[in-house]
């Protein structure tokens, strides 16, 4: 009994303990935010500051919100740690330093993400607070200040797209945002689209309202809940507005107004007949104008429509395209041919209304000339990656698709960072799954929506179509959007994509077998997508349902192949596809949604009857996060449960090497579990809290984790391996030491250099020796020192440790200290901060924490290459060694100069007699020329350098230093060559004390010291 | 209709001073923690010596400061000497490592944004009759630690996070954010290895990677220290 009481006390303290653990134990393993900004993610929202238009917020469909205050230079994210989902943002020009962001965005594709609520920040984006009131509102669609009364605020929610909801309409704040009341409200189905106000007269408000609902394989867009009304009164009463509108029912209806003639009126009604109308008198009629496509196509996802905030003739619609008219929307040309396609915001530099920046699928782009010609603001990282993969090069490369933007890769690390430029372009389209060949790395498998898949050779860019094709007497393939494309995790040559049916190939897709039937529900009630749209037919094959969404073969056993379909079909074969068993109630016992999309599964590594597995629901407007295991080949399963978890779940990771470490991407973050699922964490490592994470990767020879997300591209924390080791016995400790693994000797590979103003750069992983130890607490009191001692125990190095709660990582050079360098020159001389890279070995680490001393060895590994061999290395080791000890020898001999120097002057300044004065002036002057030799002393500008033998000496040293290879017989001659410059000048200075030493010594006798004694007797 | 909105106000003005009640004695605590007020207000002097440290090579670092009038930082490398001088009405720096050869006058925009530098009680003694305002934030993670966040909007323009540890009630970290010269600026300083001086008050004697041996106050300084003339 006392064995079970101590157990259960063990297990309840180890809980206790893992409880403690957070993102913030793991606080220093920060991720990388790789981007890319080559091109963007979809934009929804920019809003600037009237009287200081530098100033601009970015509203974004998945990367939150970012600031500049440059025009566009630069920009940084100010909303990391809140719902990344845009739909609205609203400056208060008479305090722009408030600002509200409604999230959810209002682009109603069957992709867009949910908000939850309303955000305002008084201090420019530093803070903010969420408003109550909105919580589950999902979609917010614009916000309006009174521009007279910054306690007035209105917000236009249409509210949920995935089923019914009363919290959606027109709401009305008089109090700041404080407290809201609805003011303008249809009904379940119907919610606000669109508001703005007349800026001469801010009673006056006009709103387009909307009925619109998706489900999970249709749309409709439209009813008879949408309208337009008009309020003269601040909300109070409403007007329908009905004179020369069409009709109804009719969708979706985007407005814009004159601020310079406020009753003129436009309206892009989405109808039978989509048609531009325009009044003159403030809406009481309507003329309906001809329209070319762009201003009337797909008026549910495109509902920007801009006047020039000074000429009322000057109207912008952007769309699908740009178009804009010069006659206050009776006609329409098409311009921006340059821009990314399909556009959803546009601000207008109110002081200088040539100036514009316009939102779109693939970015920001700005216009100096009213949209004539564009500029892509290539700083901007927020791509919407669906998924990512990696390949097993050194260093190895990401690959992944975006969200109308294609298929790409880059490298994880590459040459002063990564930069846009090194992103490849791979495939078109929309892109979603892209997968390196198994064997064959040059190859590559991209797809553009709908499961066309293509074979992309990356040595040439060439590219064909590999998609399986429907057979004699089949049904129709049923891709989804977002078809899975895999790659066996056990047998590399497996190459899988899902229709309705599973095929896999081993011919590189150029030959496929159908190895199942049908997999899905195949309820031909969900597959009339050619009926979808409402109002306007869209039928792109994002609605495409009854299909195949996820494929995972296992990694111990290639005959385990598990399937998971967009219609809540999970299912599994265990001998490579004869036949299947179908979980899907097994599942559903657990609490899971039956008719759920199965986002994502995970084969267990360790064990063949194990299984993870996420769903999502979302189209059903339920947003419980859906993950759990099974141990017994899905027979049972357990439903993981967290108070952390406010999101459906994209995908689960089990680590390569600690079973109980797992990883979950949800739609508003990224979690992480030490025991298997019992306690679970937000990772808030540099990941934005609430980041839409899609698809999580760990690489399993740098023990990355590589983290594909929505709206924030792709993220990467370098080798978790800490995060694996950690367990509740060293969480208690108060000090940790982990141990290193071999690091390699490098003179800087993959440095980072770059600024925001040539493009977004991500970091390179550092590639010095890491120092990794654990706090329990931060240390506030004592300091902490790392030393670094040879394997002769010589002391080489002395580095300030941090004192954060958690891990530490401190990072060794590699390098000795610095050599002493000659000072006394006209402008420091930075050898003094450059070392010699130490030999390969092992090296002892001793952490000294307070009054404490903690062992640690690392080992560091040089990589014999040719060019560059071990013994290349040790002679280039000893070079620099010799350059080291001739910078000390001649700092020596400055000192020994200098300290003679101002002795003699002491002298000089209480001499009288001229005769023995000139002997010591010429003493000091004779100091002062020899001085002159060994550095640099005269120069007196920043742009005049002065070589003497220190400065030569640097410029050999730093060489050798920096050189991964042999030094050169030059190099190794002018080492001689300064040898003797600096023997020279020691002779010198020998040759005038033996001159002048006894001398002075002698005049110091005879007319200083004298003197002192009267001083020194006089003061006594 | 009335009574909901008086309940609504009654809330709302409760809440605003339940919440300046807390923000108060926050500031109380943290200026307790420190030495208290009445110890703060005596400094009238300033002095550290210390050393930076970057990869094993240590650099003096030197501080000097007078209460309301001026202060210099002085930074030394290869024998030769850098500063900074800020005096009520004037600012200038000086770096001779790649060559400068005579002080930069700093504007007279930096000049009014170091202002509160000088005040050596610190900005949150008596921040209000000072002209500053102060409201509690969301807490943040610095460090590990669930840190409560103050933000002082002070008189010169410039605002400052403060972050203080829940348990000790030190200042573990400010960020000073501001625009000088038409370009925004942001400046974080992390505070660690906390002693107490013999006068009672406590300082943080490392900041980032400068480390300070010895800490003194209300020491004689020499108004030589600062001008900039040799």
């Amino acid at each position: 009994m006392k064995k079970v009481i101590l157990i259960g006390a063990v297990l309840l303290n180890s809980a206790a303990v893992f409880s403690q653990i957070s993102s913030a134990t793991f606080g220093m393993m920060q991720a990388r935010q790789l981007g890319p900004a080559v091109t963007g993610g979809r934009i929804t929202s920019i809003e600037g500051v009237n009287n200081e238009p530098r100033t601009i917020y970015i509203g974004t469909a998945g990367g939150g919100v970012w600031k500049t205050t440059n025009a566009g230079v630069s920009f940084n994210s100010v909303f990391d740690k809140y719902c990344q989902s845009i739909g609205a943002i609203a400056i208060d020009q008479q305090h722009p330093k408030t600002v509200y962001v409604g999230t959810g965005e209002s682009n109603m594709r069957n992709t867009v993400s949910i908000g939850d609520g309303l955000y305002k920040t008084t201090d420019g984006g530093e803070n903010w607070m969420k408003i109550p009131g909105f919580d589950s509102t999902e979609h917010i669609s614009k916000i309006i200040v009174n521009p007279k009364n910054s306690d007035i605020i209105y917000v236009s929610v249409p509210g949920a797209l995935w089923s019914s909801s009363k919290h959606r309409g027109l709401f009305k704040s008089v109090n700041g945002g404080k407290t809201f009341e609805k003011i303008l409200y249809i009904n379940e189905k119907t919610g606000c689209a669109d508001v703005m106000i007349d800026p001469s007269n801010p009673e006056t408000l006009y709103a387009s309202t909307w009925e619109f609902r998706r489900t999970p394989y249709s749309f409709n867009s439209g009813g008879n809940g949408s309208g337009i009304y008009k309020t003269t009164d601040g909300g109070k009463t409403w007007n329908a507005l009905t004179g020369g509108l069409p009709a109804k029912p009719f969708g979706r209806a985007a407005l814009a107004l004159a601020p310079s003639e406020p009753n003129k009126l436009i309206a892009i009604v989405e109808a039978e007949k989509t048609g531009l109308f325009m009044s003159n008198d403030g809406g009481q009629n309507w003329k309906q104008q001809s329209a070319i496509v762009n201003v009337v196509s797909r008026p549910f996802y495109f509902s920007c429509l801009v006047v020039d905030p000074k000429d009322a003739n000057r109207v912008y619609r952007p769309g699908f395209g740009f178009s804009y008219s010069d006659d206050g929307g009776n006609s329409f040309a098409d311009g921006g041919f340059t821009v990314h396609s399909d556009m959803h915001a546009l601000w207008i530099n109110p002081q200088y209304t040539n100036q514009m920046y316009l939102g779109t699928d693939g970015g920001v782009y700005m216009s100096t000339d009213r949209g004539a010609s564009w500029l892509l603001l290539a700083s901007l990282p927020v791509p919407q990656f669906y998924h990512v993969a990696f390949d097993n090069k050194e260093p190895y490369n990401i690959y992944g698709g975006l969200q109308d933007n294609g298929s790409w890769m880059a490298p994880s690390q590459a040459a002063f960072g990564i930069k846009n430029a090194d992103w490849k372009f791979l495939y078109g389209g929309d892109g979603f799954w892209v997968q390196p060949d198994g064997i064959d790395q040059s190859i590559v498998y991209a797809e553009y929506q709908g499961g066309h898949i293509g074979r992309v050779d990356t040595k040439d860019g060439t590219s064909y179509d590999v998609q399986p094709k429907q057979g004699a007497n089949e049904e129709k393939l049923r891709f989804n959007w977002n078809s899975p494309i895999v790659i066996g995790a056990k047998n590399k040559k497996n190459l899988y994509i899902g229709a309705q049916y599973l095929y896999r190939s081993t011919e590189q897709g150029r030959n496929w077998q159908k190895i199942s039937p049908d997999l899905t529900t195949n309820d031909k009630k969900k597959q009339e997508q050619e009926k979808s749209g409402g109002m306007s037919a869209d039928n792109t094959s994002a609605e495409n349902h009854c299909t195949i969404f996820t494929i995972a073969e296992s990694p111990l056993d290639e005959n385990i192949i598990w399937v998971g379909t967009d219609d809540g079909n999970l299912q599994y074969t265990t001998d490579g596809g004869k036949t299947w068993t179908n979980v899907a109630k097994n599942y559903a016992a657990a609490g899971i949604a039956a008719q759920s999309w199965v986002s994502s599964i995970e084969p267990g590594k360790f064990d063949k009857n194990t299984v993870y597995a996420t769903w999502e629901n979302h189209m059903y407007g339920d947003h419980k996060t859906y993950a759990a295991k099974s141990t017994d080949m899905g027979k049972t399963w357990t439903k993981f449960e967290s108070e952390e978890f406010n999101s459906f779940a994209h995908k689960i990771k089990e680590d390569n090497v600690n079973k109980d470490l797992l990883f979950l991407g949800t739609e508003m973050g990224l979690y992480a579990t030490l025991d298997g699922g019992k306690k679970w964490f937000r990772m808030k490592n540099n990941i934005p809290w609430k980041a839409m994470i899609r698809d999580i990767q760990i690489h399993p020879v740098t023990n990355d984790l590589i983290i594909a997300s929505h709206g924030r591209g792709i993220m990467i924390v370098d080798n978790i391996t800490a995060m694996r080791t950690m367990t509740p016995d060293m969480a208690a400790k108060e000090v940790y030491i982990f141990n290193s693994k071999p690091i390699d000797l490098t003179m800087g590979r993959y440095q980072t250099v770059g600024t925001q103003s040539e493009g977004w750069s991500a970091g390179n992983t550092p590639q010095q020796a890491p120092i990794k130890y654990y706090f329990r607490d931060r240390l506030n009191t004592g300091d902490v020192k790392i030393e670094i001692y040879d394997s002769n125990g010589k002391l080489l190095q002395t580095m300030p440790g941090t004192k954060r709660k958690g891990i530490n990582v401190v990072y060794w050079n590699m390098r000795t200290t610095p050599p002493k360098v000659a000072s006394g020159g006209a402008k420091a001389d930075f050898s003094g901060f450059t070392a010699p890279m130490v030999l390969p070995g092992e090296y002892t680490i001793k952490i000294k924490v307070a009054d404490k001393v903690y062992d640690s060895k690392i080992q560091l590994k040089g990589e014999e290459k040719p060019g560059y061999t071990l013994a290349d290395r040790e002679a280039q080791y000893a070079t620099a060694m010799k350059l080291y000890n001739m910078h000390e020898e001649l700092a020596k001999l400055a000192d020994d100069i200098s300290n003679k120097q101002k002795g003699l002057k002491l002298m000089l300044e209480k001499m009288q007699n001229p005769k023995t004065k000139k002997v010591v002036q010429q003493y000091y002057d004779s100091l002062e020329t020899l001085r002159g030799t060994l550095m640099g002393t005269k120069q007196a500008s920043m742009f005049a350098d002065e070589e003497r033998i220190r400065e030569n000496i640097s410029e050999l040293y730093s060489s050798v230093c920096y050189q991964e290879v042999k030094p050169s017989n030059l190099q190794e001659e002018r080492v001689k060559g300064l040898q003797e410059e600096i023997k020279k000048a020691e002779d010198k200075n020998a040759l005038l004390t033996k001159t002048f030493s006894d001398r002075v010594k002698a005049i110091e006798e005879k007319e200083i010291l004298p003197k002192s004694k009267v001083e020194i007797n006089k003061n006594n | 209709m009335k009574k909901t909105f008086l309940s609504l106000v009654l809330l709302f003005l409760f809440t605003t001073a339940f919440s300046q009640s807390k923000l108060d004695k926050i500031i109380d605590r943290i200026i307790d923690t420190m030495g208290g007020k009445e110890k703060l207000m005596t400094i009238k002097t300033i002095k550290k010596m210390g050393n930076g440290d970057q990869q094993g090579v240590k650099y003096p670092v030197n501080f000097y400061a007078v209460h309301q009038l001026s202060e210099r930082t002085d930074f030394s490398f290869n024998g030769l000497t850098g500063y900074q001088i800020i005096t009520k009405d004037s600012g200038f720096n000086f770096s001779p490592f790649g060559g400068m050869t005579t002080p930069e006058r700093m504007t007279d925009e930096d000049v009014k944004l170091s202002s509160d530098d000088l005040d050596l009680e610190g900005s949150l003694v008596n921040y209000h009759a000072k002209g500053h305002t102060v409201d509690l934030m969301e807490n943040e993670d610095i460090d590990g630690v669930d840190a409560i966040q103050l933000r002082m909007n002070l008189k010169n323009g410039k605002t400052i996070f403060y972050f203080i540890d829940p348990d000790t009630y030190y200042i573990i970290r400010t960020t000073a954010k501001g625009v000088s010269n038409g370009q925004e600026f942001s400046s974080t300083s992390n505070y660690y290895n906390f002693k107490r001086i013999k006068e009672g008050i406590l300082f943080p004697f490392t900041v980032d990677n400068i480390t300070y041996d010895t800490i003194d106050i209300n020491i004689p300084l020499d108004d030589k220290l600062f001008s900039t003339k040799k």
